[in-house]
């Protein structure tokens, strides 16, 4: 074996020349590679930083008008949300979807049971679609459960309806009730499976006839509807409506137009309707196009880099395996198998390829200093700091491209005859 | 028996027209015998050797090599024959002139993977019995043609293979080298190696077991 490490170690300090273009053309490569790649990480934060907002770029969302009397209490005169508005908005043209979100227009109050302690709270309940929250519900059977609109509790014929819990509500309460009625505060991953008693046409202000209690169980936790109150399936809430005669009225909804173009339409037509709309400073359009386009320059750059770094290593490694062909017929002649010379050449350019690729890591790392120095870009903060992940694909990809770059220079070889004196 | 070959024939396509190289050729070898064959250039001589080592594969008959049939299709098979089983001397003696007459000699063992101090000694102990035990350090470039030839056998027989096969290993000497190398293939001899040699020296051919004539691909013995 160490006869054979002998060979390799030969064969590694063959064609010293070649090999040290080679080393250089994957140095500068990974070099470049790893200087686009932190490019593109450091305008992708700049953008992530400035830009975004919780909601997503072409949403809209929509609130019922606001009211405009002129005293502190109203019956409610501005514009309502309900299913005519709805189905307007949603024949817009560019509106790709539209998810409303619908009030529980009933006395609502909340019991929960917790060993002895026992809660009861007045709140707001409010309808969802599934399309809506399906990322938010914690696993299938929450799913199933959220589409049926009934949750079958295990080992009991007991059937409830399964909710959502804002993650601002968790928030309030996490910040505001737990601290300063020094109760434990709740950790919104492990709120799934909780059940509690949910009481409808009756609150701590209000009773209607036919009020009745319901068991509930929690699905997980929401940051897409911010309500002090809970989500409940959409069937649910329209069902419960239908129940104490109470016509449908939406809180808000959100919109989905299919691109920016489209965006400002959209927006004014639902303006002119007497709807609140608010699109936040979110990520416009314009700014994830630049995004997509700049990182899709990077991505073509970092191609084309690799391009030319397996192009150049494959035309070195044939000119090296060309340089060294006596000596390959010598050993074969000498009972040399054509997979062993082929594996001491891929393990030569693999390991070349290696030190390559940590010296280019090495570099940037080293003039990560100066660079930072010497470089200033206005409104952006440059980090050259290149994470362990990073640093094993670049490692990996750099073994594999020479690899791969010195196949045909392998198969030329194979081809050589050995009969010539 | 070391070797035999049973109807071979292989035609090379030159420029659209089929050439017989080795016509039906037959030959066996036994232990510790030394076959000599002479003939014109192109007659065929190398591409026998060629044949037997596996670097070339024949349109058809067979090789059996210590009562074993040759696996042209492996290229590993062939390469462990060819490291283990036959030593090849060439006329323009195919060392790493670059590397020193040591290295050159340990390169079959490198190969085989087996290069301890065993195999070192016995190298030293052959380099010897050729005379240039005194060159192991030197660079193999800077030797003369008929040490050159020495390392060459020196290296083919470090694996102590059962065949040795020298293809003109006297080409590029004079009378005296030549008489010297032959002298060091009939030391090998008695060492119980068999030999096939391709020269075209008279003394080397009478000094042979049997001698052979190729002609148009064919072995005429003398």
């Amino acid at each position: 074996m160490l006869s054979k490490l002998y060979l390799i170690k030969k064969e590694l300090a063959g064609g010293k020349f070649i090999s040290f273009i080679v080393f250089c053309v994957i140095l500068l490569s990974v070099s470049a590679i790893v200087s686009f790649n932190i490019l593109s990480d450091n305008f992708n934060n700049y953008i992530k930083n400035n830009f975004a907002s919780a909601i997503p770029p072409d949403e809209i969302k929509v609130k019922p008008g606001e009211s405009k009397s002129l005293f502190l209490f109203s019956t409610g005169t501005g514009r309502e949300l309900n299913a005519a508005a709805i189905s307007k908005i949603t024949n817009f043209d560019g509106v790709k979807q539209v998810d409303p979100i619908l009030a529980v227009t009933v006395p609502t109050s909340a019991t929960i049971y917790f060993f002895t302690f026992q809660y009861k709270t007045d709140l707001v309940l409010a309808g969802a679609s599934y399309k809506f929250v399906e990322k938010d519900l914690k696993n299938t059977e929450m799913k199933k459960a959220w589409l049926k609109g009934t949750y079958g509790f295990k080992n009991s014929n007991d059937t409830g309806v399964p909710v959502l819990v804002p993650k601002t509500l968790i928030d309030s309460y996490n910040n505001g009730l737990a601290s300063a009625n020094g109760l434990p505060e709740i950790v919104p991953q492990k709120m799934s499976g909780l059940r509690f008693k949910l009481s409808f046409g009756k609150s701590s202000v209000n009773a209607v006839d036919g009020a009745y209690d319901w068991s509930s169980v929690v699905s997980g936790y929401t940051d897409r509807i911010n309500v002090m109150g809970l989500v409940i399936p959409l069937k649910c809430a329209e069902e419960i409506n239908k129940k104490f005669n109470k016509t449908g009225r939406y809180m808000f909804a959100m919109v989905k137009v299919k691109d920016h173009k489209n965006f400002e339409y959209v927006r004014s037509q639902i303006k002119k309707m007497g709807f609140v709309v608010e699109t936040g400073d979110n990520l416009s359009s314009e700014i994830v196009k630049l995004k997509k386009t700049v990182n899709a320059f990077i991505t073509l750059m970092i191609s084309l880099v690799s391009l030319l770094a397996v192009i150049t290593t494959a035309l070195c490694s044939i000119t090296a395996v060309w340089g060294r062909i006596d000596y390959y017929r010598i050993l074969r002649t000498l009972g040399a198998s054509k997979f062993f010379i082929a594996l001491t050449i891929l393990i030569k350019f693999a390991l070349m390829g290696f030190l390559a690729s940590w010296c280019g890591i090495f570099l940037i790392g080293f003039s990560k200093a100066y660079i930072l120095q010497s470089i200033t870009i206005p409104g952006i903060k440059l980090s050259l700091d290149i994470s362990a992940a990073t640093a094993a694909t670049i490692l990996t990809a750099g073994s594999i491209i020479p690899v791969a770059a010195s196949l045909p220079a392998i198969i030329r070889m194979f081809s050589v005859k050995l009969d010539k004196n | 028996m070391i070797i035999s070959i049973k109807n071979i024939n292989k035609t090379y396509k030159i420029a659209g027209t089929k050439i017989s190289v080795i016509d039906n050729l037959s030959l066996e070898l036994d232990k510790g015998e030394i076959i000599a064959i002479t003939g014109r250039s192109g007659c065929g001589k190398t591409t026998l050797l060629n044949i037997i080592t596996g670097i070339t594969k024949p349109d058809n008959g067979e090789i059996i090599f210590r009562e074993k049939k040759l696996k042209y299709y492996s290229d590993f098979s062939m390469s462990r024959i060819r490291n283990r089983e036959i030593g090849q001397i060439f006329q323009t003696f195919r060392l790493l002139e670059d590397e020193t007459v040591m290295s050159n000699v340990m390169m079959p063992a490198r190969i085989r993977g087996r290069a301890g101090s065993n195999v070192r000694n016995y190298a030293i102990e052959i380099l010897g019995k050729t005379g240039i035990a005194e060159y192991q350090n030197t660079r193999a470039g800077l030797l003369s043609g008929g040490q050159k030839q020495r390392v060459a056998i020196a290296r083919a027989i470090v694996n102590r293979p059962s065949l040795i096969l020298a293809d003109e290993p006297d080409a590029n000497l004079d009378m005296e080298t030549s008489i010297e190398v032959f002298s060091l293939l009939e030391m090998l001899k008695r060492e119980g190696k068999s030999i096939i040699i391709v020269t075209h020296k008279e003394c080397m051919l009478k000094k042979a077991d049997r001698t052979y004539k190729m002609d148009k691909g064919r072995l005429i013995q003398l």
